[in-house]
């Protein structure tokens, strides 16, 4: 990184003026972002992208003559300018969304629902801008495994197999992306259900997990109480719950609840470690991936002082090194992985798990 | 980021209350236009994306209640334009009486929310429409259609308007605000540039044949043409569609015809005619007027209609287009007409005319007496266009525009008021005269003619100064007296103490009237930018403002009609008689 410090040049797009002047007012109060201009359309847009050359561009979906997802195609394609989609928090909202970040949008944020929310979006939308800025927008373009899963394998723990295991995932901001990327390279036969806490709105995680779904051998699914979490099949919180386990006889299932936020969150990372801590020890593994704040840091130390394996994505892969930097820095991480080896870590690390435990079956 | 301040939030209250104003004029607009053709999908995303903005925008700003209805609103076009639910009249009531709410709370003084209940109301009314299923919809619709002969509140918005707002083009949103300080810019450098432009012949006195003087006029005529285009081009940005002013039409009117029982088609075309962005908002409320009175007393009920062998439904046009330097509206219906007679009489009743007057009046000068203040044929007083007043409020609103109004009327063949307007407020050609040692200005467009007379043609009828042109005579006013620059001076109207001998009468028409003005000495014909005067001028109603000539005099520009206005009401003062005035 060079030592002078160039400001972050943001085109903001939206057809209400009242979001673009909210959203430059918002944005005016970090020092290392600049709104170089506003746009009411996706033409003005494109028109302003290309003369002006924005390192990042705030973008409505919703817009008369060219929608966002029109435009992004464009901005993505032939600008290779990192987007973030500013969404409604509807179903629709969350399925143009999910479209957006699979045409190679970086990362989205919800537009506010009141002004209490403001300062909260503030932050969010200003450290999402901050990592956008540093994404290689092309690399998000192209979809990682080419072609869909070979084949839809379903959940095979029903046969008794590894119902001992479980690798629970904790995600924020860049979590979807990093998601798209780690979870189609996870074999169906990996012998352990998957559990994850991907802080989003309600309807957008259960977009989130059908989305996840076409992509993947395992099944993903958005989880409902009761759900067991069985090998070959990944389960996602919904918004506004948060998830635990509990070992059964039939496998690992997951208790939604209720409750108050814990750490700004529901669904909370940390919740559902430290359940998976209590439930599953040494047999436990817990991933903590990219995000803002700290959630799930200290459920990952719990994780691993349970004997559990307490994994951290690496910096350098993580479009926010937030969430892992404060498990790393408290010592609660006993192995940092790069994003691109993190399936075949997993793999490996369950296969040695599967041994460990037979080497408990045959004593 | 700290949390907003007052101000902030006032000011984020401020965009918010002038977008969404907008978004449910169109709105408002285009469920019109979907009731009179179903299926236009455009109209219906636009107001999916309307309600949309609506709701995003009021959450972000805590009105909950605006975020309630307008959810629910993008909810019910998300199931039309996915084909759940099919969209009828009944929908059309429901969405646009939501809109009212929403518009009733955010255009107070202060920006507020729909009240909970409200909400409430709107948001089950609005749920209704969402959930009838398919089968209960076709039996609803087949009833629409068993009806539709009695169904008689209908008023439809031709298709050219429908044109009109197809073909969007590029816009960039400026404050008008910004515009009228750019063409204030433009003017103050025409008179900058007229300066320069005087200083010509002085700088060829004094450096005769000095080849940088033609140099010098050649450049300074060159930047007057470019001054001038830019002046041009300035006022052409204040411009707007008159489309603005029409599309808010439909709506008052399909609520005045379904609370008449009237049947009523309104046709509307040429709302792609620009005009002056100034004009548009004041031309709104006449312009209902007269739709209103057209409704009310224009237009028979459709069994009388048919008995003449009309139409059942009542046409009203409303039409606009440029005629030089004007634009021109005619608003008009084929209605029952302005019965000429019946007029006359009650004119004579009110004492406005004379039974001589009427004697003499031919049936096209007595439609006209419409725009005498209470007079009006309706039998019946109603909520809306009141009576009387309406056709004479309208024509003092017009003539305040600088424009003018007439009527034609043909019994049983309907009504036709022709509005011409300025094109635009900010620039006028005027005349420039001196009067009472005084530099002045009318705008051109009023003169009919200049006479160069003496104070032996001047003849006193009933105690007003009149001069003889051809076969009449025309009252005189004094520029002077009537704007009392002269009266203290002890000069009781007749004002002919040191005039010259010679001198000039400007004749004036305006509306119906001739009057002339008299003046010193001609200067000429100039276009002026027009400056309004400050407060200690603004009683003077006379004036319609000043300009700054380019060598630094002061022009008062006089309004042509609210002079001899002033100079009546000074001679009623006097106790001299209207009727002498009035030619």
């Amino acid at each position: 990184m060079p030592s002078e410090r160039k400001k972050i040049r943001v085109l903001v797009v939206d057809d209400s003026a009242l979001m673009r002047k909210l959203i430059s007012k918002l944005l005016e109060g970090d020092p290392e972002i600049e709104v170089i201009a506003t746009a009411i359309d996706g033409c003005f847009a494109l028109t302003k992208v290309a003369q002006l050359k924005p390192d990042v561009v705030t973008l409505d979906v919703d817009m008369p003559r060219m929608d966002g997802l029109t435009a992004l195609g464009e901005l993505v394609s032939k600008h290779r300018t990192p987007v973030i989609m500013l969404s409604s928090l509807t179903t629709r909202g969350a399925a143009l969304t999910m479209q957006a970040l699979e045409k190679g949008a970086v990362d989205f944020v919800c537009k506010p629902s009141g002004t209490a929310r403001l300062p909260e979006m503030a932050d969010e939308l200003v450290s999402k801008i901050k990592a956008a800025a540093r994404t290689n927008v092309a690399a998000l373009g192209s979809p990682w495994p080419a072609g869909p899963p070979v084949k839809k394998k379903g959940p095979i723990g029903a046969q008794g197999r590894g119902a001992g295991k479980i690798v629970a995932i904790g995600a924020s901001s860049g979590g979807p992306h990093a998601l798209r990327r780690f979870l189609p390279r996870i074999p169906a036969d990996l012998d352990a259900g998957i559990v994850i806490v991907q802080h989003m709105p309600e309807s957008f995680t259960s977009m989130l997990a059908h989305w996840l779904n076409e992509i993947c051998e395992l099944e993903v699914k958005e989880a409902e109480s009761g759900d067991l979490a069985l090998p070959g099949r990944a389960l996602i919180a919904p918004g506004n719950q948060h998830m635990r386990v509990r070992t059964t006889p039939a496998g690992c299932q997951v208790v939604l609840e209720g409750g108050a936020q814990v750490n700004g969150h529901k669904p909370s990372v940390d919740v559902l470690f430290r359940s998976v801590a209590e439930e599953y020890g040494a047999l436990a593994t817990g991933i903590i991936m990219t995000g803002m704040g700290s959630d799930g840091a200290q459920g990952l130390g719990e994780i691993k002082k349970a004997g559990g394996n307490a994994v951290a994505q690496d910096k350098e892969s993580c479009a926010v090194y937030g969430m892992p930097r404060i498990a790393v820095e408290k010592g609660y991480a006993n192995k940092i992985v790069p994003l691109a080896e993190m399936a075949s870590y997993l793999s490996s690390e369950v296969g040695r798990l599967v041994e460990l435990e037979n080497s408990y079956a045959c004593k | 980021m700290d949390d907003l301040t007052k101000a902030e939030l006032d000011q984020l209250l401020g965009v918010f209350r002038d977008q969404s104003l907008q978004i449910l004029e169109d709105m408002g607009h285009d469920l019109l236009t979907l009731e009179s053709s179903r299926d236009d999908a455009e109209a219906m995303t636009r107001l999916r994306r309307g309600a949309h903005t609506l709701k995003g925008d009021s959450a972000c700003v805590d009105l909950e209640g605006v975020t309630q209805v307008a959810h629910k609103i993008e909810d019910v076009f998300d199931a039309v334009l996915t084909g759940q639910i099919a969209f009828d009249r009944r929908s059309v009531d429901v969405i646009l009486k939501s809109l009212d709410a929403v518009k009733a709370a955010i255009d107070g003084a202060e920006v507020g929310d729909v009240p909970a209940e409200t909400a409430n109301e709107m948001v089950e009314a609005l749920t209704a429409i969402q959930n009838r299923d398919e089968a209960c919809l076709s039996t609803r619709s087949s009833d629409d259609q068993k009806s539709e002969p009695r169904q008689v509140a209908e008023a439809s918005i031709g298709a050219e308007s429908q044109a009109v707002s197809k073909h969007r083009r590029d816009y960039v949103r400026v404050e008008t605000a910004k515009i009228d300080a750019l063409l204030n810019l433009a003017g103050e450098m025409v008179i900058a540039r007229s300066v320069i432009g005087q200083l010509g012949p002085e700088i060829e006195m004094a450096l005769p044949r000095n080849e940088m003087v033609g140099r010098f006029s050649g450049a300074s005529t060159h930047m007057g043409k470019l001054i001038a285009e830019l002046q041009k081009s300035v006022l052409k940005m204040r411009m707007v569609t008159i489309d603005h002013v029409f599309r808010r039409f439909a709506r008052p009117m399909r609520e005045l015809a379904a609370e008449r029982g009237k049947e009523v088609e309104l046709q509307i075309s040429g709302g792609e005619t620009e005009l002056d962005r100034a004009l548009v908002d004041l031309l709104y409320e006449p312009l209902l007027h007269l739709l209103r009175n057209a409704v009310d007393h224009g237009l028979e009920t459709s069994d009388v209609r048919r008995n003449f062998g009309k139409p059942a439904a009542g046409r009203i046009a409303i039409r606009a287009y440029h005629e030089g330097n004007h634009v021109v509206i005619e608003v008009s219906d084929d209605g029952r007409g302005i019965d000429p007679a019946a007029l006359k009489e009650r004119a004579i009743e009110a004492g406005a005319i004379t039974l001589q007057d009427a004697g003499r009046m031919s049936d096209e000068d007595a439609a006209e007496l419409v725009f005498i203040e209470g007079l009006s044929t309706a039998k019946r007083v109603t909520r809306l266009s009141g009576r009387g007043i309406g056709a004479a409020a309208v024509k003092a609103a017009i003539e305040q525009l600088r424009g003018s109004v007439v009527v034609k009327s043909e019994m049983g063949g309907g009504t036709c008021f022709t509005l011409r307007m300025p094109l635009t407020l900010a620039i006028i050609r005027a005349l420039l005269f001196t009067a009472a040692g005084r530099l002045f200005a009318l705008p051109l467009l009023a003169v009919s003619e200049i006479a160069r007379t003496e104070n032996s043609d001047i003849v006193h009828l009933d105690g007003i100064e009149n001069y003889r042109l051809r076969d009449r005579f025309v009252s005189l006013v004094r520029p002077g007296v009537v704007l009392s620059f002269d009266r203290r001076k002890g000069g009781s109207g007749a004002g002919l103490r040191h005039e010259p001998s010679h001198f000039f009468v400007v004749v004036l028409a305006t509306g119906d009237k001739k009057y002339g003005v008299v003046a010193d000495e001609l200067i000429g014909e100039q276009e002026l930018v027009i400056k309004p005067l400050d407060s200690h001028w603004v009683q003077n109603e006379a004036l319609a403002g000043a300009s700054v000539l380019g060598d630094g005099r002061v022009v008062l520009i006089m309004d042509a009609e609210m002079v001899f206005r002033k100079a009546v009401k000074y001679e009623r003062g006097k106790g001299n008689s209207r009727e002498a005035y009035a030619i």
